[in-house]
């Protein structure tokens, strides 16, 4: 799936979150009949916003990034969004109580802006080893979607009841996903384009969608048969470029970026005489050994499957 | 009902009581509670609100009118919500027992900084002023009914002094409390903004506690000082001072809803009464006994005076309610046909999501909305109206997930289309379609079509040695090869 994609779809995802959190909190809201403390349906509220926009948020990034969508990353995805769901509606009771009366409208939208931003850098935050901007990100996709969820709550809730609150918190989620997912796009160096592969299970996996994954200066990216299930860790067990390629091994080859250029290295475990027979590594269509630098447009073979590199910074 | 003179009572000994608001003589009503919204189910369909108002004068001192007769009060009151004038269905004036068995919830706040040790004229010192009059008050206390707690608050562990209030049940408790007092110290100053500020939370978290409902007790937070606000070095950090401290505070006692009672004694040129005045929802200057007994006679006036109604949401259901600010202006026509009307006060929903239903309508209540047949809500509409709306905006979610893509990317749903060229050099002449994207890598070129040409039969894949791995080629077999 390439990258636009991946925004389209995370940001429609986030819309779904927004909507879930939506139906949810009317359905509790509906049973709750003696409640003294005005500020429980906040609370109500934006944890289940939180809730649902971290846990599908994790969940289909994860999916877009190639991975499986591991059941342990998509609770946690929750569990922060539920405390920074909780967290929001705490700062907003002092806000609501001191400025609630004299500027409902700005009261309102300043809870909306609250509740996307805590739950955006929450989720940001769960990506903080492999991307720090993610937190940044999701933070001002989450203050963009609050302000314009927030408004059209406010401002439309007379013409429209439910339907404009339901499109206030489908608003609030879709830009906290477009912010999370916007991060890399931005911060990416160059990207590794599937183009196709001579195995029928990698062309079925990405040949269609076009599989694009964005690399980043200073990270380091394994290339592999063997799926990584969890953390993008940027070293460690299992590949981060995951090609179901009988041809490559489990770790076939390792890109860098360094000082504004990226490389492709053959990994150890198909390195040597033996390494270099058996698995097929080449880059403008002569055979890696070691290392070797690549250049925008490059063609990449790794095993039966055609990659192609493109730079950010392009050749003079 | 002792708990309800308290606030006055305190103002003790010896100074006369000056009721210190505008000037105006007309009467009008006040608000004496939050608006709240309440279930009438199953006799109406629509939440209700119920609004409890106080008959003062101009000066916000408790008036004594003649009323409508309770058959013809509800009759006689109008309710502008928003733009919607409406009638209440039921409305009531609550007898003294009723309130009585409500009881009243306070907190007492006695400022005991170092100018507290002054002596008044008639002998005793500011502070054993204050303490004989909190005894002379709890003469009335209700055990079971009334709970108080009283705290002492200078600028030394504010916060933490009137946090670790504890709301005493019974008379012996609460006067073990008044004896509990510390006495004021010369180095005390007056960290009076943020005891308020402490005090309400205090409040409204005792109150929080008691539940809700139309039985439940009424909160007083009674500030009782004899100066201004001053905090210096050494007192503790963060306390609220200035401009910016007084407008917070002022900002909170209004959005609070509870009665707060200020009372200034001693000196008045040294009280900063504009503070005071901000500080409270109602204050008084004392200085002598005889203004003290007024106190006690205008509170229980008050009780006498105040009606309590409850009308028809002029929306249908609490959805249509949410992201509202509700503006509630009321009138009540007297017998004499003088109208009485209120200030506004705003029904603030919740920031995020639906408002919460209240409570529920008593009996009476109930008896009355069904009596009188208010406005239905479209019960029907009001459960179907969701549903909609997630169907539809789930609908759009599909099409955005499933279709919109294939409008917007076909190549990555359709696959390369009739004609085009995966590879330059590979489109066929005069054939439309996507852009190649370069030059085919090796091993992957074809001799025009997308996809490579079959396998000749003489065709072979030779493998080179380790030495020259790089050059995997298709290659004809030998003719020996093929003849075998």
């Amino acid at each position: 799936m390439g990258l636009y994609q991946s925004l389209y779809y995370m940001s429609v995802a986030g819309g779904m979150a927004g909507l879930y959190a939506w139906a949810l909190a009317a359905v509790i809201a509906a049973a709750l009949t003696n409640q003294q403390n005005v500020w429980v349906s906040d609370l109500l509220a934006v944890i289940l916003l939180g809730a649902f926009i971290g846990g599908l948020g994790v969940a289909f990034s994860d999916r877009y990034a190639g991975r499986r969508i591991s059941a342990k990353w998509a609770f946690f995805g929750v569990l922060i969004g539920i405390v920074c769901g909780s967290l929001a509606a705490v700062i907003q009771m002092p806000i609501t109580e001191r400025l609630g009366e004299q500027s409902p409208i700005l009261t309102r939208v300043i809870a909306w802006l609250l509740a996307g931003s805590l739950i955006g850098l929450g989720l940001g935050l769960r990506w903080i080893t492999v991307n720090r901007t993610r937190a940044a990100h999701g933070y001002v996709g989450g203050l963009v979607g609050g302000a314009l969820g927030g408004l059209m709550f406010a401002g439309l809730s007379g013409l429209a009841p439910d339907l404009a609150q339901a499109l206030g918190f489908m608003v609030l989620g879709a830009g906290i996903c477009f912010g999370v997912t916007l991060a890399p796009m931005l911060m990416k160096g160059g990207v590794l384009l599937f183009v196709s592969s001579g195995d029928p299970r990698a062309q079925a996996k990405f040949g269609r969608g076009k599989k694009e994954w964005e690399l980043r200066q200073g990270d380091m990216y394994t290339v592999g048969s063997t799926s990584r299930e969890g953390t993008p860790a940027k070293a460690g067990p299992g590949s981060s470029i995951f090609i179901p390629d009988a041809a490559i091994a489990a770790q076939h080859a390792v890109l860098f970026g360094k000082e504004g250029r990226f490389y492709v290295a053959r990994h150890a475990e198909a390195g040597g005489q033996a390494g270099l027979a058996r698995f097929v590594l080449r880059v403008r269509g002569k055979t890696v050994t070691s290392s070797q630098e690549l250049r925008d447009n490059d063609d990449v073979l790794v095993g039966r499957t055609a990659l192609k590199f493109t730079s950010r910074k392009k050749e003079q | 009902m002792a708990l309800r003179n308290l606030a006055i009572a305190m103002c003790l000994g010896g100074l006369s009581l000056m009721p210190v608001a505008g000037q105006e003589t007309r009467g009008r009503l006040e608000f004496a509670d939050e608006i709240r919204m309440v279930s009438c189910d199953p006799a109406a369909s629509v939440p209700c609100f119920r609004i409890k108002l106080n008959i003062v004068d101009g000066q916000g001192k408790p008036l004594g009118l003649e009323l409508p007769a309770p058959d013809k009060l509800a009759a006689s009151m109008t309710v502008k919500a928003g733009e919607q004038e409406l009638s209440p269905f039921y409305a009531t004036i609550p007898s003294d027992a009723t309130v009585a068995m409500r009881g009243r919830v306070a907190l007492i706040l006695i400022d005991i900084s170092g100018s507290m040790n002054r002596v008044l004229a008639s002998g005793p010192t500011r502070f054993d002023a204050a303490k004989s009059a909190l005894e002379h008050y709890l003469t009335g206390f209700q055990d079971g009914l009334d709970e108080v707690a009283i705290a002492a608050f200078e600028s030394h562990g504010v916060v933490e002094g009137i946090k670790a209030a504890k709301f005493a049940s019974t008379r012996d408790e609460a006067l073990q409390q008044v004896s509990n007092l510390p006495a004021p110290k010369p180095k005390n100053n007056t960290g009076l903004y943020s005891a308020v500020d402490m005090g309400l939370d205090v409040l409204k978290q005792k109150l929080a506690n008691t539940g809700g409902g139309a039985g439940a007790p009424e909160g007083l937070l009674v500030v009782m000082t004899d100066g201004a606000n001053e905090v210096f070095k050494g007192d503790d950090p963060g306390l609220l001072a200035g401009d910016d401290g007084l407008n917070m505070v002022a900002g909170r006692v209004t959005a609070a809803g509870i009665n707060v009672v200020g009372v200034g004694f001693g000196d008045v040129s040294q009280i900063d009464e504009k503070a005071l005045s901000r500080l409270s929802t109602k204050y008084y200057m004392a200085s002598d006994l005889e203004g003290l007994k007024k106190i006690f006679t205008m509170t229980r006036t008050t009780l006498r005076n105040r009606v309590q109604a409850t009308f028809a949401s002029p929306w249908g259901d609490r959805a249509s309610l949410a992201g509202r600010s509700m503006p509630v202006v009321v009138k009540l026509k007297l017998p004499t046909g003088e109208t009485l009307t209120s200030g506004e006060k705003s029904w603030e929903t919740p920031q995020v999501g639906v408002p919460l239903l209240e409570g529920k309508c008593e009996a009476p209540e109930l008896l009355a909305a069904i009596h009188l047949n208010p406005p239905s809500g479209g019960g029907w509409m009001a459960l179907l109206r969701p549903v909609l709306v997630f169907a539809g905006l789930g609908v759009s979610i599909l099409i955005l997930w499933f279709w919109v893509p294939w409008l917007v990317w076909p190549e990555r749903y359709m696959g390369v289309a009739p004609g085009s060229a995966r590879w330059a050099g590979q489109a066929q002449p005069g054939a439309g379609g996507a852009q190649a994207a370069g030059p085919a890598p090796p091993g992957f070129g074809g001799a025009g079509g997308v996809r490579p040409p079959a396998r000749a039969p003489m065709e072979k894949t030779v493998l080179y040695p380790t030495t020259d791995v790089t050059r995997t080629r298709l290659q004809v077999r030998p003719d020996k090869d093929t003849k075998s």
